[in-house]
């Protein structure tokens, strides 16, 4: 039961260092936040996962906090992508299919 | 009677939630859950009244491939990281879905945030369209395949009657 | 001696998000910076909790998830009005 949890927070903090490397080297800003939208829940998760194993009277906070985080941070990150998509230019994409007439009003 | 089971089972889950918070199993404290979550629901009911029903299987088949989806974006997160790569093929993809699917956009855009290397910048609830970013354009089949695949798993985990609602706030 | 190296972990992704949110061109990569941090604040609360025993710092969990979604939402409705010229 240790070792599991133990092995458990231990990736999870290994995915908390990927999502941060993958903020500091990602070059473009919507690599940045895929990085860390994705990477984020993901290390939370495991590592909640991983602690409500041994944490007997806590385990219900940590689910909760885990289950929470996983369906509010998606929205956050469509959030940044819609601001981010207005307010920078987007030279950089091959294909752009989204009217930027569609702002106007 | 279609209506009353998903009522009871948001007051489990609300009665749920209230003593996983509190960490206390106590009469007391699952009786004043009861209340609680009876008037939220009661409250929530008179703002808006949106019946559905819910599909556990279909539910379950879109929990377990959300999850999978999950695990590839992390492996697929660490290889960009650990590999030099550059992103020369961003691109603001627009994917048309069933009209069905607008009422579900949230669940969807929860989805389709959390598969690898795709995210959703805009909603545009009157020609049901998805307007992905995606880091590999060249995978565009590929993606159109998988986003179809969620927005009918979602249509067919919660069935409803009710007309589309705003999409993103 | 593993939840060490557990919260260093934690500690280290937090670090890469304060310089990103020092660094970072733009208000929305500051926005994203202040989520990779406070996931980093709290997966470093959850090994600790577990490691001690002790459940007392576990509701702060519940409160940065929640206050830092609604931070998240307000912050880029605020963007969004920049972008759009009004006066927010």
């Amino acid at each position: 039961m240790t070792i599991v949890s133990s092995v458990l927070m231990l990736g999870g903090s290994l995915v908390a260092v990927l999502a941060g490397i993958g903020i500091l080297r990602f070059s473009t800003p919507y690599a940045r936040f895929h990085a860390a939208g994705k990477a984020s829940p993901v290390a939370f998760v495991i590592t909640a996962i991983g602690a409500a194993l041994v944490a007997d009277e806590g385990a219900g906070i940590l689910i909760f906090a885990a289950i929470a985080m996983v369906l509010t941070l998606p929205v956050g990150v469509h959030l940044l992508f819609r601001a981010a998509y207005r307010t920078t230019n987007n030279q950089h994409l091959i294909v752009d299919e989204l009217d930027a007439t569609m702002y106007e009003s | 009677m279609t209506r009353i089971i998903p009522a009871v089972g948001m007051v489990v889950l609300g009665v749920v939630a209230w003593v996983a918070l509190w960490g206390d199993w106590s009469w007391a404290n699952v009786l004043v859950g009861v209340v609680l979550a009876t008037l939220t629901l009661v409250l929530q009911r008179r703002a808006r009244s949106t019946p559905f029903r819910v599909e556990p299987g279909a539910l379950v088949r879109l929990i377990s491939i959300v999850l999978v989806d999950l695990a590839r974006s992390t492996v697929s997160v660490a290889k960009e990281v650990i590999t030099p790569t550059d992103y020369t093929e961003e691109a603001v993809l627009a994917i048309e879905v069933e009209p069905a699917a607008m009422s579900h956009a949230l669940l969807l855009t929860v989805a389709i945030t959390l598969t690898p290397g795709t995210a959703v910048v805009e909603v545009d609830p009157a020609s049901s369209t998805l307007y992905l970013h995606v880091l590999h354009a060249r995978d565009r089949d590929e993606i159109a395949a998988h986003v179809h695949q969620l927005a009918d798993l979602a249509v067919a985990a919660f069935p409803s009657d009710a007309p589309a609602m705003e999409a993103s706030p | 001696m593993i939840s060490s190296i557990a919260i260093a972990g934690f500690v280290f992704g937090g670090l890469c998000g304060v310089i990103r949110l020092i660094r970072g061109p733009g208000l929305a990569d500051r926005i994203m910076a202040m989520d990779v941090t406070l996931m980093s604040l709290m997966g470093a609360i959850a090994v600790d909790a577990a490691t001690r025993g002790d459940t007392t710092n576990l509701i702060i969990l519940v409160v940065i998830a929640l206050i830092g979604f609604t931070a998240t939402i307000a912050a880029t409705r605020f963007l969004e009005a920049l972008a759009d010229g009004e006066t927010p």
